[in-house]
């Protein structure tokens, strides 16, 4: 996706504009970050204002969408609005924990990797590549399947996964940036390791990687729900987006149980890959 | 050339040995014990029961033993037995193997003709509305869940306007092809029967749909890329400038050129097919590797889990390969060494 951002090419701005768009404040990214923002304040505040409660029966079982129900009831008679809204406050912890996660593990090896070289290097990436050589979702499946079912094994075995992107990222940032003066002269003046890497590598490193990490979050989103609707993540009362559309192909003629849990991850993904595209275009120098 | 693919091929043995031993480390880094899945719950107080089962499952050895025995079996084509089935993993598979190429063929040629069309109409049609059509319908798919859109898909086309065939290969009623390849299509043809050929095809219609548009994006991204680079050499204005038809132009001069690089996208899109097939399959009742995979999951069934795993990711391997060496192929600029 090459959209320019509109402001960068525009030469023309009426003259004493007083506020000033930031460059990367493009509209697909203003959108994504509304979307974003709006699921962030659902899943704080729903407790708050929820239309039903989301785990007793409120109605009528498998009843289709009404005035008191705008989604419908499932199959145990519970508000799936309801449902879906504190949906959010499952879906975006784990997405983050799972990210947070990820790139611990991903910058720590990396690091390593790239300050290390040698054999350690190789070894590493090694593991890398194979790491990568498998199908994201396969891997994250045995991982967790090992683990027994349960989200927090879910973000286990996503970490799993997702680390070695960040990690080659890394090692290639680190590879580079070691070589500059200001980094050669810390360690002339004897700063340790870990110093060095912290002070004066890591914030040079870092763009690339936020912006890696952003893009990947909609996927993490995905990744979380496919392994829920396997079902091996939450346990059934939770109101979770993968395990209610696994109640919702069970009723499949109930359209509107997989409805809600659908448009939901639907948005949230491509909310953060708007917001993801858009900091690629504007922070990756790669891409421009 | 010659010498970089028997290079390549001559690795190919460390790679899946390396790809064992990281589920074979998983299998082992994590505290659950398998023998809570093969053995029935009342049963496991039981020692001598619960004593028989780990010297069934080979589990009273030593790690290491473990460990070379795995690899060793692997390298025979033995990939264990499943808990599940009680049958060995890789006559599952095998049986399993042919439903999945079908899909995952069909959902292939979906992504790459769709993929490519929305790319040159996206190229050729730049920064207007067909280029954001285009990359809207590329990035909602990648969006959705492959098994909502499933899902959904199958609501509207078969239960509400009834255009398609529901879920499974064939209609509940038609009888399968005699078995030679696996593949219905392709028996149902060899056998000359049209009515199961028509049949099959119809039913590979909409999860070929469905997956291949999960994974489009990647490609027509990369050919509307391509394309906007190659139409802005100075051999296409030659070619315009000679005055001929615009299609040919496209199709003919620009096209060829834009889709080598595709070429590497599509050998990507192999892992994004197996993954989605997974889940695909599930919701389709289709009867191939994915919904095994799925089943074994639900039930930890975890030889063939881990199986499936080393299979995908063999798969996976051998198709950057053979990716990697059709680019040297296709672009003569390329020298591999």
């Amino acid at each position: 996706m090459t959209a320019r951002p509109a402001t960068a090419l525009a030469p023309t701005r009426p003259r004493g504009a007083r506020f000033r768009r930031p460059r990367w404040m493009t509209a697909p990214v203003a959108v994504g970050l509304s979307v974003l923002l709006f699921w962030l304040v659902v899943a704080v505040t729903i407790p708050l204002w929820s239309p039903a409660d989301p785990i007793a029966p409120v109605g009528d079982r498998l009843a289709s969408p009404t005035r008191m129900h705008p989604l419908g009831t499932d199959n145990l008679g519970r508000d799936v609005l309801s449902r879906t809204l504190y949906g959010a406050r499952t879906a975006l912890p784990v997405a983050t924990m799972v990210i947070a996660g990820a790139l611990v593990v991903g910058c720590v090896i990396g690091a390593l990797s790239g300050f290390s070289g040698g054999w350690v290097d190789a070894v590493l990436m090694r593991l890398v590549d194979m790491t990568l050589a498998f199908p994201a979702i396969l891997l994250a499946m045995t991982v967790t399947a090992y683990l027994g079912r349960d989200i927090r094994n879910i973000v286990i075995g996503i970490i799993a996964v997702a680390w070695p992107g960040y990690a080659r990222l890394l090692r290639g940032q680190v590879l580079a940036i070691r070589q500059l003066d200001h980094v050669q002269a810390a360690i002339a003046l004897g700063g340790s390791r870990t110093r060095v890497l912290v002070r004066h590598v890591l914030p040079l490193a870092i763009s690339p990687i936020i912006v890696a990490a952003t893009m990947d979050f909609g996927g993490v989103i995905l990744l979380v729900a496919s392994l829920s609707f396997i079902g091996l993540g939450a346990k059934p009362p939770t109101p979770e987006w993968g395990v209610m559309i696994t109640d919702g192909a069970r009723f499949f003629y109930q359209w509107w149980i997989a409805a809600g849990p659908g448009i939901a991850i639907f948005t949230v993904v491509l909310g953060a890959n708007f917001v993801g595209d858009g900091l690629r275009d504007v922070l990756d120098p790669r891409t421009r | 050339m010659a010498a970089y693919v028997v290079r390549r091929i001559a690795v190919l043995p460390l790679l899946l040995l390396g790809l064992a031993t990281i589920t074979f480390a998983i299998a082992h880094a994590v505290p659950a014990d398998p023998i809570n899945s093969v053995v029935a719950e009342r049963q496991q107080n039981n020692p001598e029961v619960v004593a028989a089962a780990r010297a069934h499952w080979g589990l009273d050895r030593s790690v290491p033993e473990q460990y070379s025995r795995y690899v060793w079996n692997l390298l025979h084509g033995d990939m264990g037995t499943s808990f599940r089935t009680k049958r060995p993993v890789r006559d599952d598979l095998a049986e399993r193997l042919p439903a999945t190429l079908e899909l995952t063929f069909s959902a292939m040629v979906v992504a790459t003709t769709i993929g490519i069309g929305l790319g040159i109409v996206a190229a050729v049609k730049r920064n207007r509305w067909p280029d954001h059509a285009a990359r809207l319908f590329a990035v909602t798919g990648s969006a959705m869940p492959v098994f909502w859109i499933g899902l959904v898909v199958l609501l509207i086309f078969w239960a509400e306007l009834g255009w398609f065939p529901g879920p499974g290969r064939l209609d509940t009623r038609a009888l399968a092809p005699p078995r030679l390849s696996g593949l219905y299509t392709v028996d149902a043809l060899l056998n000359g029967d049209l009515g199961t050929f028509w049949n099959a095809l119809r039913h590979l219609m909409l999860p070929g749909f469905v997956l291949g548009w999960a994974v489009l994006g990647l490609i027509s991204r990369l050919v509307r890329a391509s394309m906007v680079e190659v139409l802005g050499q100075d051999y296409i204005r030659t070619a315009r400038a000679k005055g001929l038809h615009e299609r040919q132009v496209l199709l003919r001069h620009a096209l060829k050129n834009a889709l080598i690089p595709t070429l590497t996208v599509v050998g990507l899109s192999v892992a994004g097919l197996l993954g989605g097939a997974v889940l695909t399959e599930q919701i389709f009742s289709w009867p191939g590797i994915g919904g095994y995979t799925v089943q074994a999951a639900q039930s930890l069934d975890y030889p063939a889990i881990q199986s499936v795993a080393i299979f995908a990711g063999a798969l996976m391997v051998v198709s950057n390969l053979v990716t990697d060496v059709a680019y040297a192929f296709v672009d003569p600029r390329i020298r591999l060494s």
